[in-house]
């Protein structure tokens, strides 16, 4: 607020009051109330978004908070890009350069890659296809990390009065004629500590297989690429074949999806089994559609392990990406035995 | 002990009225008040304050940190009386001095003329859920600023209104026009010796939604419009501006173009890309200029323009041509009250010609559109600007607004796919400035199935402003897409098919009445042909439904080798009340259902 600003760290005191400030001064709050609980914690640059060349240069368009732990190493902080998501540091700026401010001087440094695990997203679907074509399901989304806070920030980034169609149109993406039944997103979304985010939905899809007399052609939901929002990979578009320089995701990534559909008796899934694999150090993926008993269970794995992507990286994370849209895609056939 | 009961059931309605509306709400304004003076010299006095209840993170984070005040301050001057955030601790915190700064208004950057406004910020501090906010401030405006003391307030704000107060102070001698739309509220008028004063008080306003499809202009929304003056549009097009003068740079492009282009139309067209494509557009609403426009002359100088600007720049050149036009603005049907006008309601502004017998066709000083944007607009008035006279308004006409293909197709046993499909359009889905400005377009008006590549030749059967006819022969070497070991053929998709208007993401739930676009008949009649080498797996599909909303019909009949495909369309009802869009969709789930958009096949 005012002129005069530039690099200066408000008191403490006037950011309590003022309860607001920019990142500069959240950072210092942070500071305040961490050197008040007895930690060593001092302000440090960094540049969301973009790179830091190594040139002592101001490369800086953000601010936050380092504190040393008990091993002496220092942890990065930030104040500002965390409210409402599950992690102290936004995974969003990991392989970020930063400088830190510290009494006995920093280098440039770079933020570790966060395991894809940390951001989970995981949406689990039990359905059943009625002979008419229909689909009545309910489906488990849960998410951590930075794909909890895209889930989550249906709620936290918007009115209230929208929640409820915030994810019912996740739905009507996907087939328009969807019903949502029943949506539970527990106690109060906006209580991130309390756990992940987690979504149980009812839903029912009329017409939504095509039913002839012996066929039945479909799309497992869970398939579909709900949730895209939480699912930057999938806005890629992987015709490109190859590419020159690095690429970005805004974070590394872990997708499971799960759907166990019960067929209408006395119809087989034409293929019996799909599997589509990829494999590489950067992105892997495992997708698998087979036919169990009455059931056809569908389960991908897309396991996307960076923010920022080399070149070489482009390959194995187009193939992940086309295999999860592979079975987007392509609808199941059945036939009638 | 009966009246004591009856007391206890209003109180207990009232309070759990207001917990519904907090229930759903991120906020609440537990008093709003505007108030709008003039005074006895000429000079106005906007004075507004409120009372606003955080109540989530949303709120306190993101929504109210922040308050915007714009104002020209060659004609205003702000002051701000109060900015304070009572804490949930009863911690009174007044934003502190460095909380008040001003800026650039958002749309008014990259446009010196109006660099000179300004926007206050004012930084709430102190704020969390539970807090609640008191802010104050009064903009006070020279004589003769405003053309007169004028109004255009819709009553729901970003959150719900516990009261709501709206006050117009007059002097005595004095006396306000004002229209309360969409409300039945009575305005108490009394006088306090120096004033008349109109007071409305409202309780319980609900908020603005973000439902999609409320109506245009949102004049079905509560909205009270008010103004002093009966000879407001009088004294706007009394400008130097309106005399449609140009200088010699304008006369030689207008030449330059009429040594290329002998059809009224067509220089009109061509006068219209310039003045849409070469000339920014600037946002800035014209009541913070006090409606005063800038001359043709300074606006082809400058380079930029508002859109009632760029409208006289368009008009002076069409007239320097000898095109016979006039500019108008758009407003929502029933704005005029006993021919007072309220320019503030203007929403559109566009320049309308006069084509003679081609009858009269608007077109917009800041985009290109397909059609003349104000086919099918029933809802909706065009207000004549014209110097000297008295505002005249002009009725817009719902026309018959078709999307209408009769096609017969023939697939071979590569996949490749030829015939005939005849198309219309009509009334606001006859893309007839489109074509007019480039008749191959023609070519690209399939939106699905087809692709302008598809398109062997065609012939343009009929072309008038309100009716297209065109004759394509389709070639097609690539129609059906295979997966899974069968193959899919997409149907042809017309542009204006409903379909493609958004409707797919309509929620359940819905509180405001929808508008759509405008009412429509489509229809699709295709006879496609199979080879002996492929059968159909699509079924045979018969559906019928008939509702408050419309008719959609949708047939899939195999005749031999040929399916037959029929798909009709109607939609009747312009606005749907909410309890009536779940009909609505009814309608919409059967027509945008992919399985009755696609014919699935099987190469035997």
């Amino acid at each position: 607020m005012g002129p005069g600003e530039g690099f200066t760290l408000h008191k403490g005191e006037m950011t309590f009051l003022d309860r607001c400030g920019v990142c500069k001064d959240k950072a210092g709050m942070l500071i305040t109330m961490l050197r008040a609980a007895g930690f060593e914690s001092y302000p440090a640059m960094t540049m969301a978004g973009s790179r830091i060349d190594y040139i002592p240069a101001d490369q800086f368009n953000h601010s936050v908070t380092v504190v040393k732990t008990h091993d002496g190493k220092y942890k990065m902080l930030d104040p500002t890009w965390v409210p409402f998501l599950r992690e102290l540091w936004s995974s969003a700026e990991q392989q970020q350069g930063y400088v830190m401010g510290v009494p006995e001087g920093a280098d440039l440094l770079y933020t570790p890659v966060s395991d894809a695990a940390n951001h989970y997203l995981r949406i689990t679907g039990t359905s059943e296809l009625k002979s008419d074509g229909s689909l009545e399901g309910d489906l488990i989304v849960t998410a951590e990390g930075q794909s909890d806070g895209a889930i989550r920030c249906n709620f936290t980034g918007s009115a209230k009065s929208d929640w409820k169609s915030n994810i019912e149109k996740e739905l009507l993406r996907i087939a328009p004629q969807a019903q949502l039944l029943a949506l539970d997103y527990g106690k109060d979304p906006y209580d991130y500590m309390a756990g992940p985010i987690l979504l149980k939905i009812k839903y029912r899809i009329p017409d939504y297989a095509v039913v002839t007399a012996d066929q039945i052609v479909f799309t497992p939901f869970v398939a579909s690429n709900l949730f895209r929002g939480a699912q930057g990979q999938l806005s890629f578009n992987t015709t490109l074949k190859d590419r020159k320089y690095s690429f970005t995701d805004r974070c590394s990534r872990l997708v499971e999806l799960k759907e166990t559909v019960k067929l209408p008796v006395g119809f087989r899934f034409d293929r019996g089994k799909i599997n589509m694999h990829s494999s590489d150090a950067a992105v892997s993926s495992d997708g698998k559609l087979v036919q169990q008993g009455q059931n056809l269970e569908f389960t991908f794995k897309g396991q996307y392990n960076k923010r920022i992507y080399e070149a070489r990286d482009w390959e194995p994370f187009r193939l992940a990406v086309d295999n999860q849209n592979f079975f987007a895609l392509n609808p199941v056939v059945l036939i009638k035995q | 002990m009966k009246i004591f009961i009856i007391s206890l059931i209003i109180i207990f309605c009232i309070v759990n009225g207001l917990s519904a509306q907090e229930e759903n709400a991120d906020a609440l304004f537990l008093k709003q008040r505007k108030e709008f003076v003039l005074n006895a010299d000429g000079s106005m006095d906007y004075n507004y304050s409120h009372q606003l209840k955080l109540i989530t993170y949303l709120a306190s984070d993101k929504q109210y940190g922040e308050s915007f005040i714009v104002f020209n301050p060659a004609f205003q001057q702000l002051s701000i009386h109060k900015a304070q955030t009572t804490m949930v601790s009863g911690r009174k915190v007044k934003s502190p001095d460095n909380a008040f700064n001003e800026v650039l208004p958002q749309f008014a950057p990259n446009a010196p003329a109006f660099n000179h406004l300004r926007e206050m910020v004012v930084t709430h501090t102190g704020i969390e859920p539970g807090a609640t906010v008191d802010f104050a401030y009064t903009i006070h405006s020279k004589r003769d600023f405003m053309p007169s003391l004028m109004g255009n307030e819709l009553l729901p704000a970003t959150a719900p209104v516990r009261e709501l107060e709206i006050v117009v102070k007059v002097p005595l001698t004095q006396s306000i026009s004002y229209q309360l739309f969409n409300n039945k509220t009575n305005a108490i008028i009394k006088s306090d010796g120096v004033y008349k004063i109109y007071t409305w008080k409202f309780s319980n306003v609900k908020a603005l939604t973000h439902e999609a499809f409320q109506s245009k202009d949102n004049r079905l929304l509560p909205r009270l419009s008010f103004s002093t003056g009966k000879l407001t549009i009088e004294m706007i097009t009394a400008q130097p501006a309106f005399a449609l003068e140009v200088n010699d740079a304008m006369k030689a492009v207008v030449e330059t173009i009429k040594t290329k282009e002998t059809n009224p139309l067509q220089i009109a067209l061509h006068i219209q890309e310039l003045v849409v494509g070469d000339f920014s557009t600037i946002a800035v609403p014209p009541a913070y200029t006090g409606f005063r426009l800038r001359t043709p002359v300074e606006v082809w100088n400058s380079n930029y323009g508002t859109e009632p600007e760029k409208a006289l720049l368009f008009a002076a050149l069409l007239k320097q041509a000898g095109i016979n036009c006039i500019v108008s603005a758009a407003a929502f049907k029933g704005f005029m009250d006993n021919q007072m006008a309220n320019p503030l309601l203007f929403s559109e502004y566009y320049v309308l010609i006069d084509f003679g017998k081609a009858g009269n066709i608007a077109l917009s000083p800041i985009k290109l559109n397909d059609q003349n944007p104000l086919v099918s607009q029933p809802n909706r008035e065009l207000a004549i600007l014209t110097p000297g006279k008295g505002l005249k308004t002009v009725r817009i006409d719902q026309e018959k607004n078709q999307v209408q293909l009769d096609g017969k197709l023939i697939l071979d046993d590569n996949g490749k796919t030829t015939g005939l499909c005849n198309v219309l359009w009509s009334g606001i889905m006859q893309p007839y400035l489109r074509i007019m400005r480039n008749e191959k377009a023609v070519s690209g008006l399939f939106t699905d199935g087809i692709n302008t590549q598809d398109i062997k030749t065609y012939i343009v059967n009929e072309n008038k402003p309100l009716l297209l006819k065109v004759n394509y022969t389709i070639d097609k070497s690539d129609a059906l897409h295979e997966s899974s070991g069968l193959y899919y053929m997409s149907l042809p998709q017309l542009i204006g098919d409903a379909a493609l208007w958004g409707l797919s993401e309509l929620p359940t739930t819905r509180t405001e009445s929808l508008e759509l676009p405008v009412v429509t008949d489509q229809e699709y009649n295709l006879v496609i042909t199979l080879p002996a080498t492929v059968t159909l797996i699509s079924p045979d599909i018969k559906k019928n439904v008939k509702n408050s909303a419309g008719t959609v019909e949708i047939s899939f009949k195999k005749e031999g080798q040929a399916v037959v495909i029929t798909r009709k369309l109607s939609l009747s009802t312009l606005v749907l009340k909410p309890e009536q869009v779940s009909d609505l969709k009814v309608l919409m789930n059967v027509w945008f259902n992919k399985n009755y958009r696609q014919l699935i096949l099987k190469k035997i």
